[in-house]
């Protein structure tokens, strides 16, 4: 356990250094068995979305006389009221649910990373106005924004895509605004200033490397709560459209079977559990690596 | 705590108070921004998409001039955000297209039916995860840690709407324990409204526990390797004792905090929530609105539910303050 | 010494156990022996790192999750180690106080000072409003010039010196028989280090308390110590009384470490003669675990260990292969001596 790694570290005071931090912060943190367990889960998790299409029955293929099926050898999770194979379409719904929440993360990562570093760097004004912009879209529940915004702008995919990374993007800016500002105090970066890097390059190359750790953490639970509220919508209308297979989609679809066909609520929603806890898994696997105080017990120093 | 400060000095709170306010309204006009933005970002006439399907009865003419000009749309758009503000500052919300009454006297009526909702779910939840992050944090790495934890993750997981169907289905269709959906006013019937209550109020729990449970937990493990902790056991406290006594009173502030910020969100999760089991409160209310397409509903709500956040983070923020007289000597010198 | 010991440790031991099974994990301290009488009073010196509040800590029982003691710890003829918390826990407090370096760190920052203190005597059975009054005597001991103000501040609102002597009442509240004090003075200013000294000899005389003190800096523990443990990288390296250590230090280490005592020799510190730093204690080396930096190392220091060997009957102990050691033996040292008296 990782307590102990600390304790030991904390009891020989001179014997480490934290120079650990920096550059094998990364190797440490996946070298944690909770990251080692979140990172196989997300292996299973993508083999499935992406293999399963190219081995399973095609997710679209209607079989009326098979409908509504419990689990057999000709369709393993058994099927829906058009006798389309479940698993086919879990597998098509992570693929869509997957690329999904990775695209809208990833685009909220990189708007909001810069915004956090240009606001904790910059100066005082700067920061206060891009704070009190990210304070006023963290106001709005996350869920209920995203509705929002899909609402105004109409359903579609395109449209859910934009509205996750709004409601995503100021998580990323406020953890690298921390960070920035850690960081802007700290000597090297002093250092790198004084030497007359222009302070916009001090920003990426200096403050990017040390934002990244954490960054990676934000990342996977990001997806994690992304495919949440993509699952949300979609079951809400709002997203992902038919015939396109979505896991929030079927679940709507399994609404009017809850008392005839039950299997057809929870096949979807296990899927959904699962890839939502490998993210979370992998990210506080990682977050672990990172800190390894976080043990617990009694500290000595 | 019996032993009274005499130097009571002056009081905290209207400083802080100042200061937060100076934080909060500035947050509060960039949300009516972003509300008023997105609103703008529909496609169409801003006064067509404000009127909606009132568009289809007599005289619809008529309205859509009227209220093209009270909505200035002739005006630069900054001209036109001022109008709309005054109008939300005054408390005026716009028309519901579909019901035709007032958007502000109809979140009034849904608030309370919601609110109901959203404290069974967070309270119990609060209380909840106080002792099970507690117990899992005395012995982290312990078989009942690993459960708990594995519980946590699960909560987080799984997806609420999915949870609410899965209960409705078990304990409404068929065990029928429970009414599967709808609601009753307490004034009706009081226990009528709680049997409703359960399984929707049930669905937020089980997601705030696993959210809460896992803030105390690493909380509690913080303080715990506090020195104020170790010198506590030196002085020969009963471990019992230093965790209701130092640790809880340490952990407590932050708890609030996260439970505000909490209680801000599930306004996001009530909607999937009301909509499965017909809970008509302000989450219904939006999802029907959307249906719909009653655009003054769902600004009306979206803004409405921001102030909300930002004011209980404000109270939240002044309960921190009074819980932790650190914190609350050094306002104004944060920021 | 006698066999009437208050503290006696002996072969002390304390490893952190290793990260994945069947590694025997680093060792911290080896084989401490220490020893104390009632009401006198004990410094243990040495450089962070070296062990010293390891060995404090055993004593209390506050190692954390991750070390494992080995050896004995005999307080008042009773064994304290490997006992469960609830058989240390009449102990703590009532027998032996603790005193802390960071004084703020130690002190619950949200609740007031006389509550943590009036809490503290309550556990002995006193109702509330007597160990309220207790709680405001203590704190006029430990010499604050307004007891009563100062039991109704929060720690945050007082100095450092204050804190620090409000966690001193703190740990004396239950009127122990010992207390370990571990760096109290060090994150203090040099004028308060003074106070805080002076205080704790006091409340040792008034009180008939024996007292551990332990240090980095060896003018802190000589002005108020009856006997001196030296400790180098988990071992202690010298023991003896007071006065023959400061007199006639028998290590090597303990020489160098007086010599750079501004305090006690003047400004000139030989940081000459203490090259380099400490071997950490978990790094596992042949011989003198000093031999590196000591500038009187013969060929067998770098390769057998030397034993703690008595230098003179009044339980004056070194462990160097070089014993007698004295700097007169050694030219070097002996001209460096010279030219200073």
């Amino acid at each position: 356990m990782t307590d102990v790694a600390s304790n030991v570290r904390v009891a020989v005071p001179g014997a480490t250094t934290d120079a650990g931090r920096q550059g094998s912060s990364l190797r440490l943190a996946f070298a944690d068995p909770v990251a080692i367990a979140g990172l196989i889960a997300v292996g299973v998790v993508l083999l499935i979305a992406v293999a399963g299409p190219l081995v399973l029955p095609d997710p679209n293929a209607i079989d009326a006389p098979a409908a509504l099926q419990g689990p057999s050898g000709a369709h393993l999770l058994g099927t829906d009221p058009f006798g389309r194979d479940l698993l086919s379409r879990v597998a098509e719904g992570l693929r869509t649910s997957l690329w999904l929440s990775a695209l809208s993360v990833g685009a909220a990562a990189l708007i909001g990373v810069p915004l956090g570093l240009i606001a904790g760097f910059g100066g005082a004004v700067t920061d206060a106005v891009i704070a009190r912009v990210l304070d006023a879209v963290l106001a709005f529940p996350t869920l209920l924004l995203a509705l929002f915004v899909v609402a105004a702008l109409g359903p579609g995919v395109a449209h859910l895509a934009i509205a996750l990374a709004l409601v995503f993007m100021p998580y990323f800016a406020r953890l690298a605004r921390s960070e920035a500002q850690e960081l802007r105090t700290a000597g090297f970066v002093e250092a790198a200033t004084a030497y007359g890097t222009p302070r916009i390059k001090v920003l990426f190359s200096v403050a990017l490397p040390n934002v990244l750790p954490p960054l990676l953490v934000q990342l996977s639970l990001s997806v994690g709560f992304a495919i949440l509220a993509e699952a949300g919508l979609s079951f809400l209308g709002l997203g992902v459209r038919p015939p396109q297979a979505a896991l929030g989609l079927m679940l709507k679809e399994a609404q009017d079977y809850v008392s005839t066909f039950p299997w057809y609520s929870i096949v979807p929603g296990v899927a959904i559990m699962l890839a939502v806890g490998s993210c979370m898994l992998l990210g506080e696997g990682i977050d672990r690596g990172l800190d390894p105080k976080r043990g617990g017990g009694f500290r000595e120093r | 705590m019996r032993l009274t400060p005499r130097n009571r000095g002056s009081a905290w709170w209207p400083r802080w108070l100042g200061l937060r306010l100076a934080q909060a309204i500035p947050v509060l006009l960039l949300a009516s921004v972003l509300v008023f933005g997105v609103t703008r970002l529909s496609p169409g006439d801003p006064a067509t998409v404000q009127l909606g399907m009132r568009l289809q009865r007599p005289g619809a003419e008529q309205a859509l001039a009227a209220l093209r000009n009270e909505m200035g749309l002739d005006k630069p758009i900054v001209a036109q955000y001022g109008i709309w503000l005054g109008h939300v500052a005054r408390g005026n919300l716009g028309t519901s297209a579909r019901y035709g009454s007032s958007v502000s006297s109809l979140i009034a009526q849904k608030f309370p039916i919601t609110l109901e909702l959203i404290l069974a779910g967070i309270v119990p939840a609060v209380i909840a995860a106080t002792l099970l992050g507690t117990a899992a944090a005395k012995r982290p790495g312990s078989p009942l840690d690993l459960a708990v934890n594995g519980f946590a993750l699960f909560g987080l997981a799984v997806p609420t709407f999915w949870l609410a169907l899965l209960l409705l289905i078990v304990f409404g269709v068929d065990l029928r324990w429970l009414p599967a959906s709808g609601y009753t006013s307490p004034g009706t019937s009081i226990g009528d409204n709680l049997r409703h209550l359960v399984l929707p109020a049930a669905s937020l729990f089980i997601y705030e526990v696993a959210i809460l449970t896992r803030f105390v937990r690493a909380k509690v493990i913080e303080q715990l390797g506090e020195e104020y902790v170790r010198t506590a056991i030196a002085k020969g406290m009963a471990p019992r004792r230093i965790l209701t006594r130092h640790v809880m009173r340490n952990s407590l502030g932050p708890l609030v905090t996260v439970s505000a910020l909490e209680f801000g969100t599930l306004f996001g999760a009530i909607v999937v929530v009301e909509e499965i089991f017909r809970w008509p409160g302000l989450g219904l209310l939006t999802i029907d609105a959307i249906t719909d397409r009653d655009f003054p509903v769902i600004e009306g709500v979206v803004l409405t539910v921001a102030a909300i956040v930002v004011l209980a983070n404000l109270v939240a923020d002044g309960t921190n303050m009074m819980l932790n007289p650190r914190v609350r000597d050094t306002v104004g010198r944060r920021t | 010494m006698s066999g009437e010991a208050l503290v006696r440790v002996a072969g002390l031991t304390v490893t952190a156990r290793g990260r994945r099974r069947g590694d025997d994990g680093a060792t911290i301290v080896r084989d401490v022996e220490l020893e104390l009488d009632r009401g006198k009073t004990l410094g243990v010196v040495g450089e962070s790192g070296s062990g010293k509040s390891t060995v404090a800590l055993s004593i209390l029982g506050l190692l954390g999750p991750g070390l494992h003691a080995e050896g004995s710890v005999a307080f008042d003829g009773r064994e304290l180690l490997h006992r469960s918390e609830p058989e240390l826990r009449p102990i703590r407090g009532a027998e032996i106080g603790a005193v802390f370096q960071n004084p703020f760190r130690s002190l619950n920052p949200s609740l007031r000072v006389g509550v943590q203190i009036r809490e503290t005597v309550m556990l002995d059975g006193h109702e509330r409003r007597a160990a309220e009054q207790t709680a405001i005597e203590l704190l006029g001991q430990v010499g604050l010039p307004d007891p009563e103000r100062a039991a109704a501040s929060y720690p945050h609102t007082l100095s450092g010196g204050m804190q620090q002597r409000v966690a001193i009442a703190l740990s004396i509240a239950r009127d122990p028989r010992l207390l370990i004090a571990d760096e109290p003075t060090t994150a203090l200013d040099v004028r308060v280090q003074a106070q805080i000294l002076e205080l704790l000899a006091r409340l040792v005389r008034e009180r008939d308390m024996a007292l551990i003190l332990i240090s980095h800096d060896l003018g802190v523990v000589a002005s108020v110590a009856d006997r001196i443990a030296v400790m180098y990288s988990g071992r202690v390296v010298e023991s003896g009384p007071a006065a023959d250590v400061f007199r006639s230090a028998a290590h090597p280490y303990s020489h160098a470490l007086l010599e750079s005592a501004p305090r006690l020799r003047g400004p000139h510190g030989l940081a000459a003669s203490l090259r380099g730093s400490a071997t950490p204690p978990s790094v596992p080396m042949d011989g003198c675990r000093f031999a590196p930096r000591c500038t009187f190392a013969v060929p067998r220091c770098s390769t057998n260990e030397p034993p703690l060997e008595v230098v003179d009957d009044r339980g004056h102990r070194a462990a160097c292969w070089e014993l007698p050691w004295t700097p007169t033996a050694h030219g070097d040292a002996a001209e460096l001596r010279k030219s200073r008296s």
